[in-house]
This record gives C-alpha cells, structure tokens and sequence, in this order.
C-alpha cells in the first residue's frame, strides 16, 4: 500500500465530508435535535407537490426565487 | 484465454486461470486438487485479487499447505502442495 | 510489501483530482450541488470499504457452498451486525431516511432470482461497481445486463400483462395513480401495486410493541431481535456444518479429545478469520449513518424532502416523477440508478415512454444521468475502488472472455429481474433492510442463499466437465 498517497486520499475524502457535515448540522440546531425534542423534518409532501406544480407553471427552469 | 491445466514436470502441475473471476479460480483450483496425487504441487495463476483469500481459506480448512505465494503486477501465483 | 509503481499512484490521485474539480466546479456553479456531491463523496468512500473489504456478497454464500470457504459470509454477517449498530443509533434519534418494504413472499423468491444471478455474474451489484474499478471488464458487463434488464423488465407490458392475475389487475387500478402512469399496462406496475403495496411494512421494533424511533426499539427491537439473534443462528449454523469438523479433526489429532473451549475457539477463530471484511463493514456503518445524518440535514437547510426538487429549482425537470421526485434514498444504494440511466437513455435514443410505469414514472425518475445524485453515487463508488485498487498494486485491466462474458449477461439479467422483484439488490434489498429490523431483507437473505446454491450446483456441474476434458488430454500427453 502506498501509504502517503492513502493519506493524502483520506484527508482529502475526510475534507470534504467534513464541509458537508458543517453543512448538515446547523439545520438539525435549528430543529432542535440534541435537546431531546423529536425532530420535524422538513416538508410534506403535498407541501412538496404543490412547490414541484408551482414550479412547473413558471415554465419550468430556474429559480424559484 | 481459456483455462490451461499443464503438467510441467514429476509431481508438479500447472492451472493457468489468468483471465477469471470469480468462483472460477476457486472451483477450478479445488477440482485440480482433488485430482492430484498426495505430496503433489499445484501451481495455480490467476488475477483475480478476491480469489487469493479464498484460496488460502480453503487450502487452510482443507489442510493443503500453500508453499509459495506471489504477486506481481496484479498476478497472483500460489503453489500448492496437497497433503 | 511490493513497491507500489509510481504510475498507480499518480493515477489515483488524477481520480481523485477529478472528482474534487466536479466538486469545486459544481459548487460554484450553485450550493444545491453539495447535495449531489454528499452523494459523490459517500460514494467514494463505499468504494475505497467495498474494495479493501473484498466484500463480496456473491462470494459469501457461493465460496461457503462451493468451496467450503466461511470466511466471507462470516465478514458479511459481522459487517451487518456493526452496520446494523450504526444504523440504530441513527434510527434512534430519529434522522434516519431508511422506509421498510413490503415483507412477504415475494422477497424470498426475489432473492433466489438474485442469488442465483449474482453467482452467475461473479459479483453482486455493488461487487460488480468495485470490481470495475479494479479495472474488470466482466464486471463493467455485469453492470451493463443489471442495468438494462431492469430498465426493460419494469417497463415491460404487452403480451406479459396476460401474466398478470387478475386481482393484481383489479387491485392496481384502485390505486389512483394517475393516467399518465397507466397502470394497468405493465407487469411490474401491477404486481407493484397490485401486490406488493398490499403487503405489511414491518419492523422487529413495531413488531414487538416498541418504536423504531427510541433506544429500546432501535437497540433492543430492531438491533438485537432483529439482527443480533438472527446472526448468530446463521453464525453457528455454519460454524456446526463447515467448521465444527475441522475443528474437531484439529482437536482430535493434536490431544484426542474435544472439550467444548475447543468449540469456543474454533468459534472465535471463525468469527475474526475476515477482519477486513469486518473492518469495512464498520466503516460502511459509519460512513451510511453519516450520509443518512448530512443528507437529512440538508434537506432541512434547503426546504426539501427529495433532491427531485432541487433538480427542478437548478431548471433541470427533465426526467422527474409525476410527484416531482427522483430516487433519493439517502444512504448506500445500488441498481435503482442502473435502471435509471438506462432508462434515460432509451427514453432518449428511442422515444419510448419510458415514464409510463410506477417504477420511473411516479417514484423514481429518469433524470439526465449527469444530475442523478445516485448516479454521482456509483461513479465515485467505482472512482473510490480504483484509487484503492490503484494503490495497493490489484488494479489489471481485464478483457472479458467469451465465456465469462455470457455468465456476466445471464447472471446479471437474473439480478435484474431479482433487484427489481425484491425492490433492491443485496444491499437495498438484504444489507441495509436486515441492518435497519425490516424483516423483509430477511426474507431476500433466504432466497439469497437458495439462489446461491443453485448457481454452485450449475458451476460445479461445468467446471467438474471442463477440468475432465483438460485432464483427459493431459494423459494423452502422458
């Protein structure tokens, strides 16, 4: 094993995991998880239905901002 | 490439199973041995990384001692000895 | 150790380069790409496990049936254990993005269609990902017959709805899906909804009167009811059938007798004979609980539940669901891209409606390929298996032969046919659902193992016949 490259591999694998979790976890602050409430996760789905038909009566693409 | 089984010389055999994936390089290299003789040496060559364990996993439970294992440019050459 | 050639190393890190530059450049172009790049990542890491972990599902119980071999499906029992630990801890605060199936028996007969494939192919669905990095053109063909076997099978009517009962039929249309699915065109649609959407979704926790979602029902419920106790049967069934004589043999030949620590060691020697499996196993755990924890998290940060929606706000609605979804699932996931891609691809090369079946058509999609989350998945699984391949000295290209290429077709249609009947492979199928108490990745287990031995008795069966023709000339020789 050429373990130099393996490392640097790693690090840079463990780099981007670690963006992503600082990502993830400030919306799981936000929800409260860690203080012992359930969570509520994002949307529903006919929240989701709607935002999708929304969408797709603008004509499709871009923002939708 | 097709599999080659060769008799390279007094009590050594060759199984050429370069080319397999698996189960074949295991199936083949058990088939070969329970053809041989006791005290025969199988020379099995294959390139199939995943193999290599099960072979020396079924030489161990089977008894069979693996007198020489090499590995060179992802081939893979073991020799057998059949107790 | 054997120096590793300068060549493989600069090669791993130009893979490496590559996927870390899709990285940066999607992210500039918007910060909905960290979603697929969760995906690419991930995967990466499923691939660098896979790959050092030799985890071969095929192996596990074709090796054991055909050669004798424990050591695989002992590191696969194991790894499901430690993933299963992981997963309850996920299960238990609540994030986990895992749904159970349906549990009946259909599962079972899925997993015979699959085992008897995967024995054929060499190599499990993921296996196959893997072993392609490792340069494997068998493998690569694998991949190719899953892929289009799925996407045909789950689109196919005509002449096959014959097949379908009448009361599937029946049941389906009250379904109310909608027309564009039309629903009772279609084998697979109606034996979806009219027979497996029928089923009970189960949970060992639930089943027991606890919850998936608290400690007792994620540990107690689905970890050690639903994993743990199950294992070890498995464990010592295959410790009594294929080790306990060598065992005793061992015993029997060194102080003649066998006391029952004699037992207890072979046991432990059994269990801790496959570390790198194990070991891989762990991370797999680790890294599936984290995936499952980010991709939850920034479903919350974006407002979404399925990355179908973030595809439709970045303008590319090509290819969505009825309900606006793609396949999402979160977590390690295999053939459902397969199909998809294929599925895409005929849609586009052909003009089928390839959108006219549950399967793409309402849950999962067939959006372009080069924005399918679970796609960047599998690229990176295959990127991450080079790298490690690459250095560690195992990565060989290797051209299919003729015959190898016939038993890459035949065993990958018959996982085709299993993965999409079981609604997942060995990993979504088996692997993830008995890791997470769904009952019903038991049940696929058992059809696993059937299928398993049939493939053994057919490869027994040719191989005895070609070695007997190679030997007949040899004495010839002689």
């Amino acid at each position: 094993m050429a373990k130099i490259h393996f490392w640097i591999v790693v690090i840079i694998v463990a780099g981007f995991i670690g963006f992503m979790i600082g990502y993830a976890v400030p919306p799981f602050m936000e929800v409260g998880f860690g203080k012992g409430q359930a969570v509520q996760q994002g949307v529903s789905e006919e929240e989701l239905m709607k935002q999708y038909q929304q969408i797709l009566e603008e004509g499709g693409g871009g923002e939708s901002e | 490439m097709a599999m080659k089984f060769e008799k390279k010389g007094e009590g050594l055999y060759m199984l050429d199973v370069k080319g397999y994936v698996c189960p074949h390089p295991q199936i083949y290299t058990k088939k070969a041995l329970e053809k041989l003789r006791s005290g025969d040496i199988l020379e099995v060559v294959f390139d199939n990384p995943s193999s290599s364990e099960s072979i020396s996993a079924m030489c161990e439970s089977n008894g069979n001692e693996i007198v020489e294992k090499k590995m060179e440019g992802g081939v893979f050459t073991f020799r057998i000895r059949k107790s | 150790m054997q120096e590793i050639p300068r060549k493989n190393k600069v090669w791993a890190l130009i893979i490496v380069g590559f996927f870390v530059l899709v990285s940066l450049v999607s992210y500039g172009f918007h910060e909905y790409y960290v979603y697929l790049q969760a995906y690419l990542w991930f995967g990466f890491i499923y691939g660098m496990c896979l790959q050092y972990g030799r985890f071969c599902f095929a192996s596990a119980f074709r090796d054991l049936f055909a050669v004798g071999v424990p050591r695989m499906v002992v590191g696969i029992v194991i790894a499901t254990m430690l993933f299963a630990f992981t997963s309850a801890f996920v299960n238990a605060t609540g994030w986990s993005t895992f749904h159970p199936a349906p549990t009946s028996i259909h599962a079972v007969i899925a997993g015979l269609f699959f085992g008897i494939g995967m024995v054929f192919a060499g190599g499990c669905a993921s296996g196959s990902l893997y072993k392609t990095g490792e340069g494997n053109g068998v493998a690569l063909m694998v991949i190719l017959s899953i892929s289009v076997t799925q996407a045909i099978f789950v689109d196919i009517g005509g002449w096959f709805n014959k097949l379908v009962p009448e009361s599937w039929r029946l049941s389906a249309a009250q379904k109310g899906l909608p027309p564009s699915i039309n629903v009772t065109d279609g084998w697979v649609d109606q034996y979806l909804a009219g027979y497996v959407w029928n089923q009970p979704t189960l949970r060992f926790a639930e089943m027991l009167g606890m919850k998936t979602d608290s400690i007792a029902g994620a540990f107690l419920g689905n970890f050690f009811v639903g994993v743990v106790l199950p294992a070890t049967v498995l464990l010592i069934w295959v410790y009594s059938v294929w080790v306990r004589k060598n065992v005793v043999k061992r015993a029997m030949e060194s102080k003649g007798t066998v006391t029952f620590s004699d037992h207890l060691n072979g046991f432990w020697g059994m269990v801790t004979s496959s570390k790198r499996t194990a070991i891989a196993g762990l991370f797999l755990g680790i890294a599936c609980g984290l995936q499952m924890f980010v991709i939850e998290g920034l479903r919350m940060k974006f407002g979404v539940k399925n990355a179908g929606t973030l595809l439709a706000r970045l303008g590319f609605d090509y290819g969505l669901s009825a309900k606006g979804t793609v396949f999402d699932p979160g977590y390690w996931y295999v053939t459902t891209q397969e199909a998809q891609w294929v599925g895409w691809t005929l849609h586009k090369l052909t003009g089928i409606n390839f959108m006219d079946n549950i399967f793409f058509g309402w849950v999962n999609g067939i959006p372009n390929p080069a924005f399918n989350p679970a796609d960047w998945m599998s690229v990176a699984l295959i990127g991450g298996s080079a790298v490690m391949a690459l250095l560690q000295n195992e990565f060989k290209f290797k051209k299919p032969t003729r015959e190898l290429a016939t038993w890459a077709i035949i065993g990958g249609f018959f996982m085709g046919i299993g993965s999409r009947l079981g609604l997942g492979c060995n990993v979504g199928g088996f692997f993830v659902r008995a890791a997470n108490g769904d009952p019903s990745g038991w049940l696929f287990g058992i059809g696993m193992i059937g299928g398993a031995f049939v493939g053994v008795k057919f490869f027994n069966w040719w191989t005895e016949r070609k070695m007997a023709k190679e030997m007949a000339e040899l004495e010839f020789e002689l």
